[in-house]
């Protein structure tokens, strides 16, 4: 069972993400735990992993929300792709590594959710969009971050059991 | 390695373009995939359930506690209001206070015409045992000048001893160093004599120089006689309250009640000149004496 933990993780994300974060929404302001998840693994264990984690937490948050399916699979499988792209370059216990990395990562999960909308029939003010929404999250997603990332780290043996399993793309 | 390498690669973007067909497949109703759906909500509901009914639980004890804060601050704004309230009535009960002293002296600038009266505050006080002076605040700008006499609508205060360009001191009738000339109104009487200060008893001025047979009472208005220059005839003094003979001498003196309450002067009217001799308080009757 070595992926027993990062399973755990990503249900875990999934239903906080479903029922308790609707009570942490500020404004327009709603953190995105799967994707603190997914940039988390992608960071500490490099592409294999954000990928995984993406596909799969964005699978089954599609597969409950039911609206696009596949929207938020593509998301943050890509987005889990880019920033495990980073893994090597980066320094693992940097403090603002996680707050950067959520920060921009957040806002590139947005654009390629825009763009899948916008190829779904949905148009939408995109500066409007970026500055009332998207930036506002990815504010609130920094200061939830460190707690996620960090909280992966330190625990980064019993998550990824088998070692680095970082084969490059 | 490199074959590994790009099977990967391969994998990442045939699931790209796997998830991208479904996407467009299921936004179309081209594909359905009530199954998969299906599972995952049979699967999740119940986790869903217990979590939203913890989480509903914490963000009402969170609530109840924004709530608590929110009466807290409310209270405290009411508790401000009601200062502030407070501030305003003390305000407007010293507003109607201050008008009801201005009208009086209004009144009593429009009933005597023969003095040019000009109307200060009172801005400072020095009591003590041996002086007994106020500072208004008028002075030369107003045309205040030394020896100028210091009234209320009830009666004399005193008369300016030093006057400055915005301010001038009055020395009051209270002061030991004061005299003014006293007069007795009561048409039978109309004795005359000298109202002086008084260390020993600041409160309580007496008239002096007055004959053992003169005729003075308990209960005599004193208005000012008008000699010595400095007060105009006519100016309550006080009321005689009690006549006590002087010790080993043939006069007597008369302690009065002033007719100014000193300790609640707060607007004074200063007598810049008075345009003629003031009538007798009370007009001559045939066959009083004078």
């Amino acid at each position: 069972m070595p992926y027993l933990w990062l399973g755990l993780i990503i249900t875990a994300g999934v239903v906080l993400q479903s029922t308790v974060v609707s009570f942490l929404q500020v404004g327009n302001a709603r953190p995105d735990l799967l994707l603190m998840v997914t940039v988390s693994a992608a960071l500490i264990s490099g592409r294999t992993s954000g990928v995984s984690v993406g596909f799969f937490s964005g699978l089954l948050w599609d597969l409950l929300t039911a609206q696009f399916f596949g929207m938020y699979t593509l998301a943050k499988l890509i987005t889990g792709y880019t920033v495990g792209g980073f893994e090597k370059k980066v320094f693992k216990d940097n403090p603002l590594l996680p707050l950067v990395a959520i920060f921009l990562a957040t806002i590139f999960h947005e654009i390629i959710l825009y763009i899948c909308a916008l190829t779904l029939g949905i148009e939408a003010p995109f500066f409007l969009l970026i500055g009332k929404n998207v930036v506002p999250s990815a504010i609130y997603n920094c200061l939830l971050m460190p707690f996620v990332y960090f909280g992966m780290f330190s625990f980064r043996k019993l998550i990824w059991p088998l070692g680095r399993h970082t084969t490059e793309f | 390695m490199p074959l590994f390498r790009y099977k990967k690669t391969a994998i990442f973007i045939i699931a790209v373009i796997l998830v991208i067909v479904l996407m467009h497949g299921t936004a179309t109703n081209t594909y359905k995939i009530p199954l998969a759906e299906g599972l995952v909500r049979i699967i999740f509901t119940p986790v869903e359930q217990a979590v939203s009914k913890l989480a509903y639980g914490v963000n009402g004890w969170f609530s109840s506690g924004a709530k608590l804060m929110s009466v807290y601050r409310d209270n405290e704004a009411l508790r401000q209001e009601v200062e502030q309230l407070r501030q305003n009535n003390i305000r407007l009960t010293e507003l109607n206070s201050e008008n009801q002293r201005l009208q009086a002296l209004l009144d009593y600038r429009q009933n005597a015409p023969r003095f040019d009266l000009v109307t200060a505050a009172v801005i400072g006080r020095e009591p003590g045992t041996w002086f007994s002076t106020i500072v208004i605040n008028r002075g030369t700008d107003s045309g205040l000048t030394k020896d100028m006499s210091v009234i209320t609508p009830q009666g004399l205060v005193g008369h300016i001893v030093s006057a400055y360009e915005t301010s001038a001191k009055v020395m009051l009738i209270l002061d030991p160093r004061s005299a003014v000339g006293g007069l007795v109104q009561r048409p039978e009487s109309r004795v005359t004599g000298i109202v002086v200060g008084q260390a020993q008893a600041a409160a309580v001025p007496r008239m002096t120089n007055l004959a053992r047979e003169s005729d003075v009472i308990k209960g005599d208005i004193i208005i000012t006689s008008g000699l010595g220059g400095i007060f105009p005839k006519g100016i309550p003094v006080g009321e005689v309250y009690d006549v006590k003979n002087e010790e080993g001498g043939l006069l007597k003196y008369a302690e009065i009640k002033t007719a100014v309450d000193f300790s609640k002067l707060e607007e004074v009217l200063v007598i810049r000149s008075a345009k003629s001799e003031i009538p007798p308080a009370v007009p001559p009757q045939p066959g009083v004496k004078q």
